[in-house]
């Protein structure tokens, strides 16, 4: 596995987390919670390439 | 190299269109800051000096900013207000039309008041606009870092 993908989803998290705090020291809670979530989808969406290959993996694994 | 540039580009996009929702928040709050200015002087106006409403106009505009001077002279507002907002703002400028001073004091005092709530309540919130262009950038890293 390559590791850019491990950086880049750390970077994803420490950018949202900073970009949640920001907006909810200003007082704007519910752009904050949306921003989250944005940040956890868009993790996700990085993530999905190497699910699918663990998922392909596993079904070569045991022969599914 | 090219992903740093990447970033780097994304960052300023996103700094860009922080920046303009900033500037956008703080014409508003001009805006109503001017019009509740404005409806005080006028109200002073017509207990005091009587001058024409054109004259008053002209003078008001050349010292408040320019997004309530560009609706004074053109009729449009230049910032983007509600249904609402525009609404109020059309009776208002009607109800200057009143026939007796008497009834347009009564007026002035109940359109001040509102002009008053909503330059608070926009002022409060161009307060909080600087936090716009810091987001645009950060959002804009994180787009960069997703597309690299």
């Amino acid at each position: 596995m390559d590791i850019a993908i491990i950086l880049k989803i750390a970077a994803v998290g420490i950018i949202t987390a900073i970009a949640t705090m920001l907006l909810k020291r200003s007082g704007r809670e519910e752009i904050a919670t949306v921003v989250s979530v944005v940040g956890l989808v868009v993790a996700l969406v990085m993530m999905l390439d190497v699910i699918v290959q663990l998922y392909d993996t596993l079904r070569a694994l045991f022969d599914l | 190299m090219t992903d740093i540039i990447v970033i780097l580009a994304c960052s300023a996009c996103g700094f860009a269109i922080g920046k303009y929702f900033e500037r956008r928040i703080r014409g508003k709050a001009r805006f109503f800051d001017d019009l509740n200015r404005y409806a005080a002087l006028f109200r002073v106006n017509v207990q005091g000096r009587q001058l024409e409403a054109d004259l008053f106009n002209s003078q008001f505009a050349e010292n408040c900013g320019k997004e309530f001077g560009a609706y004074l002279n053109g009729g449009k507002p230049v910032c983007a207000l509600n249904a609402a907002e525009k609404h109020l703002l059309e009776d208002f400028f009607n109800c200057l039309k009143a026939v007796s001073s008497a009834e347009l004091l009564k007026q002035m005092d109940i359109y001040s008041q509102r002009f008053g709530e909503l330059s608070a309540k926009y002022t409060a919130e161009a307060g909080k606009a600087a936090i716009f262009p810091k987001l645009g950038a950060l959002l804009g890293a994180m787009s960069g870092i997703v597309l690299i």
